[in-house]
């Protein structure tokens, strides 16, 4: 075949291009003052910070939580019984201190003023106290569910259950900000001029931070997926009434547990909901 | 704490103007849940069969990952002006919360019967949920277990918040409890098969 050699006219390329430009250039002019304010509140350095500091905490809980929680199951992996039963119980009962931290937030921390803290230290601290127990039991429960119903091998689990630990940490630490008032990452929308900006920023930092999380760790949403599917399924198969009668037991002794320190915890972190 | 449960469900709460029993706050709550948790399961098909759809296309579904479950709160806010402050608005949260777990449950079975998809993903979605639920009652609420537990922690009756979340999370216990009992009744077969080809595998 003949290849035709008379040159296409150069507009003809250019054009469809003019034409994205002038969309472009028509968006851009449209969202412009609102792009200025995202790009305000990305450079603003206590919304940084705010930002800075909301990871620092989660990433100080899963280490500290995810570490003790990791060690529990551990032990918990020497016997059969006790890992079926255990895995039972944390299937829900890992979200049992996120109830109790929501109805006894911790604002401020009474010995703070004694040892003299930073207030960066102190606005750590608080989260991750608050969090921890979570994380320690969100950490128990992934780790047995990686090595012992997918039964993976120590370092295919360790990047499952660090991401899982670490996305656990992040949304705990991010609803704790509501309760943190004036010390906390404000991300919510605020009333007044271009009050989207601030969650749109939010949802870019946070999703740089996933992303990146997701990049370093290779969990994709698709093998996530399949593992808590599988993870479920094998649960459901091997559950009986031994670990369920075994499964209540851990949730009375948690039970126990919460309403003889109840008192302690509630001295020890004194709650001010409108002292500031 | 737990006579305090008990007089919550069966009295009335101690706090001045909110003596009623915590019933009401109970339907309202388990209304958010349920419209919630339709939001997110119509949202979570749709993402399922656009995915399977796009997989011929080679197209790679990580960047849902992203989103995690965190980002959709930051979302459900953001519809704030266009949804008004309402039940809509709490459903949507518990929706955007409970989303990733639903669809990751729908596309890890996605070869199974639509009945015990649905079933499974919905017990895995459950706690993610309520967590919305509680969030979103902190929100913008008049009415719901949320929405007591703010105000009893606000004026200082921590007893009685303490109370409520408990019978949140019993609430909770209670509906994965029948969801389990539900999906072993119906399912059996189809479990044990399943969990014999991923043992395979």
């Amino acid at each position: 075949m003949e290849q035709s050699t008379v040159p296409q006219p150069a507009i003809d390329r250019v054009g469809p291009w003019l034409i994205i430009l002038a969309v472009l250039a028509g968006i851009l002019a449209l969202t412009w003052d609102f792009l200025v304010s995202v790009l305000t509140v990305l450079f603003d350095p206590v919304f940084l910070s705010g930002f800075a500091l909301t990871m620092l905490q989660a990433a100080v809980a899963s280490t500290v939580g995810g570490g003790i929680g990791v060690g529990i199951a551990e032990l918990a992996l020497k016997s059969k019984r006790c890992t079926q039963s255990t895995i039972r119980f944390l299937r829900l009962g890992m979200w049992l201190p996120f109830f109790v931290a929501w109805a006894a937030p911790i604002w401020w921390i009474r010995w703070g003023e004694v040892l003299q803290a930073p207030l960066w230290a102190e606005r750590i601290l608080r989260v991750v106290i608050a969090i921890s127990p979570n994380v320690i039991f969100a950490g128990c429960y992934y780790h047995l569910s990686a090595r012992y119903i997918l039964q993976l091998n120590q370092r295919s689990a360790l990047s499952v259950i660090a991401s899982s630990i670490l996305l656990q940490a992040v949304l705990f630490s991010f609803l704790a900000q509501v309760f943190l008032y004036r010390d906390g990452w404000q991300w919510f929308p605020y009333p007044g001029h271009a009050w989207m900006a601030r969650p749109v920023a939010t949802i870019l930092l946070v999703g740089g931070f996933l992303l990146l999380l997701q990049r370093i760790t290779g969990n994709d949403f698709e093998k996530t997926a399949e593992m808590t599917s599988i993870a479920t399924v094998r649960q459901l198969r091997d559950s009986n009434w031994i670990t369920f009668l075994a499964a209540g037991i851990l949730w009375f002794l948690c039970f126990a547990f919460w309403d003889r320190f109840y008192v302690f915890l509630r001295d020890f972190f004194a709650i001010a909901p409108f002292g500031w | 704490m737990i006579r305090a449960s008990y007089r919550l469900l069966t009295t009335g709460s101690m706090i001045a103007n909110m003596e009623s029993t915590l019933w009401h706050d109970v339907a309202v709550s388990a209304q958010e849940i349920t419209e919630g948790l339709l939001v997110s399961g119509v949202l979570a098909f749709i993402a399922v069969r656009v995915l399977r759809a796009a997989a011929g296309l080679r197209l790679r579904v990580s960047w849902l990952f992203v989103f995690g479950n965190t980002l959709p709160i930051v979302v459900a806010i953001m519809l704030m002006p266009w949804l008004g402050v309402n039940h809509w608005l709490r459903a949507v949260i518990v929706g955007a919360v409970s989303f990733l777990p639903f669809a990751q449950s729908l596309w890890g079975l996605r070869d199974q019967a639509v009945v015990s998809r649905i079933l499974l993903a919905l017990d895995n979605a459950l706690p993610y949920a309520f967590v919305g639920m509680l969030f979103g009652e902190l929100w913008a609420a008049t009415a719901g277990l949320g929405f007591f537990l703010v105000v009893a922690r606000a004026l200082g009756n921590r007893t009685e918040a303490l109370a409520t979340s408990l019978i949140t999370l019993g609430l909770m216990l209670s509906v994965s409890f029948t969801l389990r009992f539900v999906i072993r009744r119906l399912c059996r077969s189809e479990i044990e098969k399943l969990a014999a080809v991923t043992e395979m595998h």
